[in-house]
């Protein structure tokens, strides 16, 4: 099973991940609160992958990437956010990330996108 | 506080274009489709807006959050107590009753909610007006229906008796549960918004 | 919104002020916003004002905005529209909240609100009655004319008379 680490503001938002991920060969190991806790946990739990969102407090999800990609250069991170302006997906994609996946969330998206991060 | 009858009639479309966009993700967002009733944009005398908001003596549960960009604004989901409950379990895709007491999945599915009405209409000015929008992480807060909404207005109110307000409110299908939809632009960022814009149809239009 | 609104219903919004006599009910909901009333017990008539600042400081607008224009606005009403005699009108005030604020720079208003709310009634000879004021949450009250008492009810508590 591979490691994910959850990055959401909203305890909602990362119950409905967690709900949808474990419908897939995924182990969620840890969960983080905003960009700053998100590095702490990369860290600590070395995940496989993690799920981003972007608009956070404190520091968000783009700056976020950009730090944890500054520390483990192969990170894998997959956006999840309800922007779906070009701009924005250019800076995700500039920080590092992998994909990128706009809310309102489908499961099979959700799964789907994670297993091809995953095999690539 | 001013604003030009073509430009109120500019931002009219786009908002409700926008919100057309919001109830869409709104409902995929809940599994639930989320009705728009009614989409206004008006210029409002402040007594006369809280006059109306303060005869609903209604607990509501609300998301607060902040356009920012080319230009900036303050968004507003409000919802009932009771019904912010249903949402929930929409949300969480369970059985209508699961939720029944007010707690922090209550309070992030609001916010969530907030999230993502919020992004839809920053995407949907986004295209319109050419240049990126982006919604502040969300205050949610808990109160009277009046005390939220005055709060919400406030600063606005300090300088200006009018106020441009749109307003939308959304049932959510086959229960009676309605919520509602703010968004306050600052006037001098959508002035220049709405120029920009104008120019831009302008070019195409003689380009064509 | 869902209109409560009936013919005995009066609502007050933010920066106005109504008066009404019995059997009429006069509402309101507050925040860091300070709600004055002032009733006449002889003829049953009483008066709302929501203000939502101190002072007018020579700003432009609507006088029901600031205490300090809108409270003599008030008394004035109740003089010499409701023909009320000054010596026996009482006043109740609520509200006052620190309330969340987007903008952090406006620090509670709500204090300022009521110091300067208790200052100008003081300065005008109007006793208060009573006061239900600050806290952190909406305040919302109804004042019925025909006694004078005020339902006071701050989101999460109970429901009180003044």
């Amino acid at each position: 099973m591979k490691k994910v680490l959850i990055v959401d503001d909203a305890s909602v938002v990362r119950l409905l991940i967690k709900k949808v991920l474990k419908q897939g060969d995924f182990n969620v190991v840890g969960e983080a609160v905003n960009g700053m806790d998100a590095l702490e946990k990369y860290k600590e739990l070395k995940p496989d992958i993690v799920t981003m969102d972007i608009t956070m407090p404190e520091v968000d999800g783009i700056q976020a990437t950009k730090d944890i990609i500054a520390f483990d250069a192969n990170a894998k991170i997959v956006m999840l956010s309800g922007i779906d302006q070009k701009e924005m997906l250019w800076q995700a994609i500039k920080a590092g990330a992998v994909s990128y996946i706009v809310k309102p969330f489908e499961k099979d998206r959700i799964l789907s996108t994670l297993n091809e991060v995953i095999i690539s | 506080m001013q604003i030009s009858k073509e430009h109120l009639k500019i931002l009219d479309i786009i908002v409700k274009i926008s919100m057309d966009n919001a109830s869409r993700s709104f409902s995929k967002t809940i599994k639930h489709a989320a009705l728009i009733e009614l989409v206004k944009t008006e210029l409002m005398d402040i007594s006369v807006i809280t006059e109306e908001m303060n005869t609903d003596f209604r607990e509501m549960v609300a998301s607060i959050l902040q356009l920012e960009g080319s230009l900036n604004g303050k968004l507003m989901f409000m919802i009932p107590l009771d019904g912010a409950l249903i949402l929930q379990d929409f949300y969480l895709q369970e059985e209508p009753g699961t939720a029944k007491e007010f707690d922090q999945l209550t309070e992030g599915t609001v916010q969530e909610i907030g999230n993502i009405l919020a992004s839809a209409i920053g995407n949907s000015f986004a295209t319109s007006l050419g240049s990126m929008l982006l919604p502040t992480p969300p205050q949610v807060l808990c109160d009277f229906a009046g005390s939220i909404f005055e709060q919400f207005i406030f600063e606005e109110c300090v300088d200006n008796d009018k106020i441009l307000l749109t307003e939308t409110k959304f049932r959510l299908n086959n229960t009676e549960i309605d919520c509602y939809f703010f968004l306050l632009p600052d006037l001098n960022t959508l002035e220049e918004s709405l120029d920009k814009y104008e120019n831009v149809t302008n070019i195409n239009t003689c380009n064509s | 919104m869902i209109l409560n609104n009936n013919g005995n219903i009066v609502t007050v919004g933010v920066g106005d002020l109504k008066i009404a006599q019995s059997p009429k009910i006069i509402k309101t909901s507050l925040g860091s916003c300070v709600g004055v009333v002032l009733y006449d017990s002889i003829q049953k008539v009483g008066g709302m004002l929501h203000l939502m600042l101190p002072n007018c400081n020579d700003r432009e607008g609507k006088p029901g905005k600031y205490a300090d224009t809108g409270i003599p606005l008030l008394l004035d009403l109740m003089i010499n529209k409701a023909n009320s005699k000054k010596n026996v009108l009482t006043a109740r005030i609520f509200g006052g909240a620190k309330m969340f604020s987007v903008n952090s720079e406006i620090f509670d208003i709500g204090k300022s609100n009521i110091l300067e709310t208790q200052k100008i009634l003081g300065q005008l000879g109007i006793k208060i009655k009573s006061s239900r004021l600050g806290g952190t949450k909406g305040h919302q009250i109804t004042l019925d004319t025909e006694t004078g008492i005020v339902q006071s009810r701050i989101f999460g508590e109970q429901t009180e008379k003044y």
